[in-house]
């Protein structure tokens, strides 16, 4: 075999390197290093090769692009969809997403996803889906033997996804996570917050998922978007490696045949937001935790089929593009000001772009690199380009072009994106040849048209203290404040008889687990404890004593920074006593006391079957890590509901969530609960962390508690 | 331009014959030479488009520095872009006078500086400014970025370069028929270095270390190295202490060129469009003028064996994840494959233990996975697991599953089929690696200079195809053990860790 001969050749020779030098022999004359670069001279290079993909369509309207290539025994499957998150409605931000991932993940009723998952990575194979802003994708890489089954993969999860429900909770976990973590790190924030600046924030080509809209997602959701947007005539599929085209043609034609045209129409491109093209300002991002400010500088882009996209490429490339950008060698060579630094003409294939400039650089050089950025682009936009940069930038990408044509794969995907976004099937000539007209002239007039730097728009993310001078001198600041909104409460659906019977039983348990039939012998009860709070004008430790009775009369007094505070309230009338005197609190106020003593635990346990209330269970749920079941309990007369979390375990309380205004404030609030311990009989929480809107309120432990103390009815009357 | 390492591909191979057949093409188009100073040349042909990838690996990083001088590897690496004497420089005679007054004016200031408390202001202030117009004035005669603009006009791609704990890496892509131009601007660097804008270049690295410290999984990964390591210099990151970048000198710079920037420590792959006899020819007029100095003297310390857990635990403004390592051989270890089967196992694909249990099943990580050879592979690293905890879960949570997926390594049996995946896997994932000048010349590299022999990048393929559920097993028995055991966690700042 010829192969193993010159191996061994090879072996041989590396033993004999040393004694002798082996194939191949040096030329007669011996050649001299040159002294400069410019001195080399070059052959010619050889004529690129470029396997011409062949094209088809389908009889339902799936085109096709098929190129071989024989380098190793694989084939690779990448398709474009019309699909994407821009087609979505803006409630349900997060759908198309959620919909790419759960095609694959879910599987399909013959082939459900983790059978899939196994399957695949048994083969050593990949089927994928996703769907991103512009497109939906899907690829395949299988061993040349596997592709078949590989196809038929695809076909069948691009037809008839299952959507089961557990891979879509899955799904949701993994959009919450992201949405967790998306203020952690500094360039993320940047990168997402310029864009919709730029964009809109809640335009479709700016919005971001968010608690609410993820929940708002159910699977009717991604059922209809998928029935929308997945039919074969939104398909092109390019495929490459190891195979005959004849033989891939009748496979897919095969695989797919069955695949019925949907004749939905074609879906039109959402319009960038018109306000778009004037966003000029000075935005700043609180960053506290970080050592380095990001600076993003930028104003909407333009499109890759305009006449000036070459022109705005050369000249991005001298401005920014690379090593020897000018960004690069004056903010970062010269001034060693920061590791990032450069800057993009973003064009959009169907859309406009947009145009950034960006550096990231310590607090203490913020302002310096913003305006030394800034300098770079006024000073494009005054005198343009030298001839020599001109020449580079051009050279850069004409000489490399050889590089467009380094891999079969970056063939094929070039040919059905051209294809996706209406391009011609010679773009990359076209571009080529529009690239080598570029002149000079032409830089400077688009950088002079375009580089507008009072229409920028600033972005500075960082600490607000110890910059080089303050961000407002250089003009009006506009802060935006990037505190991720907590989820509206989840809107409940109708109370089902199962649902209700359900939720009867987890409060029965909870009843049980936290003293039975004693639950009803309680008349009144006096708990005492110590509360602290964290309020934007400080932190507070409040001593407490509360005492509640079986009528749902109450009576608190608080030791507070401000003085002795007591409420009270008597069945009819609610009260306040404070330093300042006694007040009555007004009728509209009575609601809120009224909720007070709905939502507390042993009133509810012991109005399970209170026919003027509702229940209904909401299923399983994670509280603090621990498995626990949801339960919702409404009043509709009095208006009033509250939602409780039971521990699965132990069927003690975990959670309580319900609206109502603390210290004057309305907000969602949140009660969680840990430390049971036996008092008297009946198990207590004995430390209740408070939260209002998804952030720490406070915290309550529990000093004392009586059970039946018998205060008298006069102790929760207004005093004289 | 510091890349992270990847932990060490995970290869492998179903069928060796198979894979006699699969690789013999790509072994036959490949040759190799040593020049006559020691320099390694390994030579891919690829003609599918009349382009080649070049690289430099060498084998020198920041396992090589000592304390003091730490984030030097990398400082050096982004040095090897300001020039030499005939690239970068306008007027070479006259920057070079004005070059030796910046590193006079820059001791002048440091010697005042050292000074603390009794160090005169108005002395330090004159020396600050001096040091500065010295920069300044030098700085007219610099050619900013020369080197890039030369390979950018000729139509290059992908300039960059990357610093590791073992190694350091340059390359970059030129159409074919300039590979002359590689050779002279390469040899001409590591020939003829020259330290301008040094101070400068400092102040960068400076912001690359700000850039990783914005980031919640940077510091994590630096204190948790910091902890498991108490000897071997993988206890400090690639990027070096803040109080070290700030005192490296061009005299530090210098000492380490010459020392580790060796011929014999340097191995080049060229991979592409390219004749390999005039590839030898090129060698031998190019990196031939480099003079044949001995390698440099092997790392003496080896990591004692680790005594009990170790923990450190973050609270950032971050949401939380958990890094857990155990330390494990070098990569020439013969159980080495039997990590890579076992990281395969964890963490390759949707239907790995990992993301099954803590993703899928348990819900405790939204993503999960354990990989051999952090934060190296030439000298014992780690096999690190790394779970982002899940909205709602604690650390406590995914560690617990992490053990859990852990015992079961020591205590079942890997099926033969699960087995069989892993191997399959192996053979597909380094066959995708195989169509990319840039993945084939970098993995080539690596087993050229990790194990002397760039062919142990297919025969992985057969080791890992002969590990035994036995193999599995033992391994994770003698490494995954409660002293062996290192865990790093953040938390949130507004909440205690639990």
């Amino acid at each position: 075999m010829r192969t193993g001969k010159l191996l061994s050749v090879a072996v041989i020779s590396l033993g004999l390197v040393l004694a002798q030098p082996p194939v191949p022999k040096p030329a007669a004359r011996k050649p001299a290093p040159a002294k400069s670069y410019k001195d080399l001279k070059y052959p010619p290079l050889s004529q690129i090769q470029v396997p011409e993909p062949v094209r088809f369509e389908l009889a339902n309207g799936m085109v096709v692009y098929l190129v071989e290539d024989h380098e190793t025994p694989m084939i690779s499957v990448s398709a474009m969809i019309r699909a994407g998150s821009r087609w979505e409605p803006a409630g349900k931000t997060g759908l198309a997403s959620i919909t790419g991932s759960v095609m694959r993940t879910g599987g399909t009723a013959s082939r459900p996803g983790d059978k899939l998952d196994e399957e695949l990575d048994r083969l050593g194979a990949s089927v994928e889906t996703g769907i991103g802003q512009d497109s939906g994708r899907a690829q395949v890489s299988v061993l040349r033997e596997d592709i078949d089954r590989g196809l038929a993969i695809l076909a069948d999860i691009l037809q008839n996804p299952a959507f089961p429900q557990d891979k879509i909770d899955l799904a949701k976990i993994q959009q919450r996570d992201s949405i967790a973590r998306r203020n952690d790190n500094p360039n993320a924030i940047a990168g997402r917050e310029f864009n919709r600046i730029i964009m809109g924030k809640d335009a479709p080509y700016g919005r971001i998922t968010e608690y609410d809209t993820i929940n708002s997602i159910a699977r009717e959701d991604l059922i209809a978007f998928h029935r929308q947007y997945f039919q074969p005539e939104s398909v092109i599929l390019g495929a490459w490696g190891d195979f005959s085209t004849a033989e891939m043609r009748a496979r897919i034609e095969k695989t797919f045949a069955s695949w019925k045209r949907g004749g939905r129409p074609r879906p039109s491109v959402p319009t960038v937001d018109p306000g778009a093209k004037d966003r000029a300002g000075i935005y700043f991002i609180k960053k506290d935790d970080t050592p380095q400010c990001w600076v993003m500088m930028g104003f909407l882009g333009g499109m890759r089929n305009d006449p000036d996209f070459y022109a705005l490429s050369v000249m991005n490339q001298i401005l920014g593009g690379g090593f020897a950008s000018r960004l690069f060698s004056n903010v970062r060579s010269a001034q060693g000001l920061a590791y990032t630094v450069g800057s993009q003409w973003g064009a959009g294939w169907d859309r406009p772009g947009t145009f950034m400039a960006l550096g990231s650089t310590k607090t203490e050089t913020t302002v310096k690199i913003l305006t030394s950025i800034r300098h770079e682009i006024s000073s494009m936009a005054e005198a343009g380009a030298t001839a020599d940069e001109l020449t580079r930038a051009k050279d850069g990408i004409l000489k490399g072009f050889a590089f467009e044509f380094d891999s079969t794969g970056k063939i094929v995907q070039r040919l059905v994106t051209y294809d996706y976004y209406g391009y011609p099937r010679d773009y990359l000539q076209q571009y080529r040849n529009n690239i080598e007209k570029v002149t000079q002239a032409d830089v400077a007039r688009v950088a002079k048209q375009y580089l507008k730097t009072d229409q920028l728009a600033i972005l500075v993310v960082g600490k607000e203290q110890g910059m080089d001078r303050p961000l407002s001198e250089l003009g009006k600041v506009t802060n935006i404040d990037i505190t991720i909104p907590p989820p509206k409460q989840a809107a409940l659906g109708e109370a089902t008889p199962e649902s209700a019977t359900k939720a009867k039983a987890l409060l029965r348990r909870a009843k049980q687990a936290m003293g039975g039939a004693l639950i009803d012998q309680i008349k009144d009860l006096t708990v005492t404890a110590d509360m602290k709070l964290t309020l934007p004008q400080g932190e507070f430790a409040i001593k407490m004593e509360v005492t509640n009775n079986v009528m749902g009369k109450s009576v608190s007094t608080m030791q507070t920074p401000m003085g002795e505070v007591t409420q009270g309230y008597d069945g009819q009338i609610a009260w306040a006593k404070t330093p300042q005197g006694v007040r009555e609190a007004p009728a509209s106020q009575l609601g809120e006391v009224q909720g007070t003593f709905f939502r507390d635990t042993f009133s509810l346990l012991r109005n399970i079957d209170n026919p003027a209330y509702t229940v209904q269970a909401l299923g399983p749920a994670e509280i603090e890590g621990k498995k626990a079941e949801g339960v919702a309990i409404s009043d509709t007369a009095r208006k009033l509901q509250v939602k409780l979390w039971i521990d699965s375990a132990t069927g003690l309380p975990l959670k309580k969530a319900y609206t109502a205004a603390f210290m004057g404030a309305p907000g969602e609030l949140e009660e969680i609960s840990s430390d049971y311990r036996d008092v008297s009989g009946l198990q207590i929480a004995h430390t209740a962390i408070l939260n209002r809107d998804g952030k720490k309120l406070g915290q309550t432990t529990i000093t004392g508690f009586k059970l039946n103390p018998g205060v008298p009815d006069s102790a929760y009357q207004k005093p004289n | 331009m510091r890349i992270h390492r990847t932990p060490l591909w995970l290869l492998a191979l179903t069928a060796a014959a198979l894979a006699q057949s699969e690789f013999k093409d790509l072994e036959s188009r490949t040759s190799e030479f040593t020049l006559a100073n020691g320099q390694k040349f390994i030579v891919v042909e690829r003609h599918n488009a009349p382009v080649a990838t070049f690289m430099t690996y060498a084998d020198v990083g920041a396992a090589q520095e000592v304390k003091g001088i730490t984030g030097l590897a990398h400082l050096f690496e982004h040095m090897a872009f300001r020039g030499t004497t005939t690239i970068g420089t306008k007027d070479w005679a006259k920057e070079k006078v004005l070059l030796e007054k910046v590193e006079k004016a820059y001791y002048a200031l440091r010697d005042e500086k050292r000074k603390g408390a009794k160090a005169d202001a108005g002395r330090l202030k004159e020396l600050e400014q001096a040091f500065k117009d010295v920069q300044e004035e030098a700085a007219k005669l610099t050619y900013k970025e020369e080197f890039g603009e030369i390979i950018e006009r000729a139509g290059g791609r992908d300039l960059n370069a990357g610093t590791g704990e073992d190694m350091t890496v340059y390359f970059f892509s030129l159409p074919s028929n300039q590979a002359e131009l590689w050779f002279f601007l390469e040899s001409e660097r590591f020939r003829d270095p020259v330290f301008r804008d040094f101070y400068k270049e400092r102040d960068v690295v400076m912001e690359e270390r700000r850039l990783g410290e914005s980031q919640p999984m940077g510091r994590l990964m630096e204190e948790f190295q910091g902890v498991a390591y108490k000897a071997h210099p993988y206890g400090e990151g690639v990027i070096g202490h803040m109080s070290d970048l700030q005192n490296l000198t061009t005299a530090d710079g210098q000492a380490f060129f010459r020392k580790y920037y060796v011929p014999s420590n340097l191995t080049t792959v060229v991979v592409g469009d390219v004749n390999p006899r005039r590839i030898r020819e090129l060698a031998e007029v190019y990196f031939g003028r480099l003079p044949s100095v001995p390698r440099p003297e092997p790392l003496r310390t080896i990591e004692p064996p680790q005594q009990g857990e170790k923990r450190v635990a973050l609270r950032l403004q971050s949401q939380r994840m958990l890094l857990m390592g155990y330390h494990k051989p070098d990569v020439n270890h013969p159980d080495d494959a039997v990590y890579d089967a076992i990281g395969s196992l964890l963490s390759q694909g949707r239907s790995s233990r990992l993301y099954r249990s803590l993703v899928r099943d348990k819900k405790v990580a939204t993503q999960a996975g354990g990989f051999p050879g952090y934060p190296g592979v030439k000298y014992p690293g780690m096999f690190v697991f790394l779970g982002l905890t899940a909205p709602g879960r604690t650390n406590e949570d995914v560690e617990k599953a992490l053990d859990a997926e852990i015992e079961r390594l020591k205590n079942e049996p890997v099926s033969a089929e699960e087995l069989d995946g892993v191997k399959r896997r192996a053979r597909a994932g380094l066959l995708r690696q195989l169509d990319s000048n840039f993945s084939l010349g970098i993995q080539m590299a690596r087993y050229q200079a990790l194990t002397g022999d760039w062919r142990n990048l297919f025969r992985q393929l057969d080791k890992i195809n002969a590990v035994t559920p036995q193999d599995i097993q033992r391994v994770a028995k003698a490494t995954f053990t409660w002293n062996n055991k290192t865990v790093g966690t953040i938390d949130p700042v507004e909440t205690a860790a639990k």
